[in-house]
């Protein structure tokens, strides 16, 4: 059985338990920042600890946090988008454009798609996953794996496996029109493609950790953000509605969109008009 | 924390300040592993939220104290694990931690095929079980290590244990691990 399993060497063990604690239920987290900065704001006065809801009231909270700063930003938007430097005139909340129609798989063909990737190199320590070939992930991957016809094939390709939810990243070495970026490991051009979504609340997290701002923005007719400014952590709704934050590493420029239930990234030194010529090009 | 040092290192130094918004941005970044790791250690205690705050909150009263160029979620979490394990001992409680799997998960999206996605959840369903039969010791450093995914010198914050002691545990927490999965192997 625990070889049926995958659970014979140290290594798989390790890897499985890893997947474990991604189904654990977990208890679920309250907006503590806000409460702490509520505290340490009032002074020695409020020092006794604020007791926050138990479940299963907590198990909504998440949820509720996310409405509550949504509606923040629509109704207090210019307060807070001076707090948290969001450029909330340039986002445009309207409605959401019709889903796109799926995209077709890329041809497997280049040199990236027939040999694997290298084990070191410009990107390829940032914890995204086993390297491996383009052919090989476009053909064991469920995602409908797509390459930015702008570049070609990536340098190298990373699976995630379940780890990382299934996440494919796509790495390109510097050249002169993707300058290496420090928070990439020298790379110049990240491209990653995870089933998730984002949605304002997520947006507004993001930028909240940092100060950065958030544009919305249309990519090839799907909807997006353009995160820029400082770097920031990410987070995502993983197709099972948890809240996913992607602590590994911090973020630069990113632009994100999805289509149908695929998030995809790019990340990079690069300008918004460049990220999405680049994005528009993934087919 | 890897990859991450030039903001937080920045944000801690706005911190260190007096800077509350600064400090707000760390605790929201940190936050959900935070309370994780109060709720392993208290041994799935209801408060583990209010143990977290609490340690948030005396965090920013020591950052004066915290080293310059350290890395912060060890120190964060060494805080909060403290103050969590406290309230277990003040209260008297001895609760083990009991692991579940969430209920509103949804199928493995990143298993290739269906078959994948059945064995995906034997094997989990197999690991929460042998977890089950490890000693509160057991369960806790491999939850933390693993599941939760600190690091090394983070999972030896949370413990109050010094890295190498994680090292030598956890080796002989996963040997009796596998020895607890090689017996549910040999279950009639």
């Amino acid at each position: 059985m625990i070889e049926r399993l995958g659970l014979s060497s140290a290594a798989d063990l390790e890897v499985a338990l890893q997947d474990l604690g991604t189904v654990i239920d977990w208890p679920a987290t309250a907006d503590l920042a806000s409460a702490t900065a509520t505290r340490l704001t009032a002074g020695p006065q409020s020092a006794a600890p604020r007791s926050v809801a138990r479940r299963p009231l907590l198990r909504s909270l998440p949820r509720a946090l996310l409405i509550a700063a949504t509606v923040a930003i629509l109704v207090g938007g210019v307060a807070i988008g001076i707090r948290f430097g969001l450029d909330l005139l340039s986002i445009d909340f309207g409605p959401a454009p019709a889903s796109p129609s799926a995209s077709p798989r890329p041809s497997a063909s280049g040199a990236s798609g027939l040999t694997p990737g290298p084990n070191s190199g410009p990107g390829v320590s940032l914890g995204l996953g086993r390297t491996t070939t383009l052919a090989d992930v476009t053909a064991s991957s469920e995602l409908p794996i797509l390459v930015p016809g702008a570049l070609g094939p990536p340098d190298a390709v990373l699976d995630g496996g379940t780890t990382l939810r299934g996440q494919v990243a796509f790495i390109y070495a510097p050249r002169d029109d993707l300058p290496a970026s420090a928070l990439l490991d020298g790379a110049g051009l990240l491209v990653t493609q995870a089933r998730g979504r984002l949605d304002e609340g997520l947006a507004f997290k993001i930028i909240s950790s940092g100060r950065g701002t958030a544009e919305r923005v249309t990519v090839d007719g799907a909807e997006g953000y353009w995160f820029a400014g400082e770097p920031h952590w990410f987070w995502y709704m993983a197709p099972d509605g948890t809240s996913i934050e992607d602590s590994r590493r911090l973020v630069g420029n990113t632009l994100a969109w999805q289509r149908g239930d695929v998030l995809y990234r790019i990340e990079g030194d690069i300008d918004l008009a460049r990220a999405l010529e680049i994005a528009a090009s993934m087919r | 924390m890897e990859g991450r040092p030039g903001l937080e290192a920045d944000l801690v130094e706005r911190a260190r300040r007096g800077d509350v918004a600064a400090f707000e941005s760390l605790v929201r970044v940190h936050q959900e592993v935070a309370v994780r790791t109060a709720w392993v250690v208290s041994g799935g205690a209801d408060d583990a939220e209010d143990a977290a705050q609490e340690g948030f909150v005396k965090a920013f009263g020591a950052l004066p104290r915290f080293r310059a160029g350290a890395p912060f979620r060890p120190w964060l979490l060494t805080i909060v694990a403290n103050e969590a394990r406290n309230r277990r001992r003040s209260a008297g409680r001895r609760d083990a931690l009991a692991l579940r799997l969430s209920e509103d998960r949804r199928p493995d999206g990143a298993a290739p095929s269906p078959e994948s996605a059945v064995l995906a959840e034997e094997r989990r369903a197999t690991l929460l079980d042998g977890l089950a039969r490890l000693s509160d010791v057991d369960r806790e450093i491999v939850t933390l290590r693993y599941l939760l995914e600190l690091t090394e010198a983070e999972t030896a914050a949370a413990l109050d244990v010094p890295p190498g002691t994680v090292k030598s545990r956890l080796s002989r927490a996963l040997e009796r691990l596998r020895g607890e999965l090689a017996k549910l192997e040999s279950r009639p």
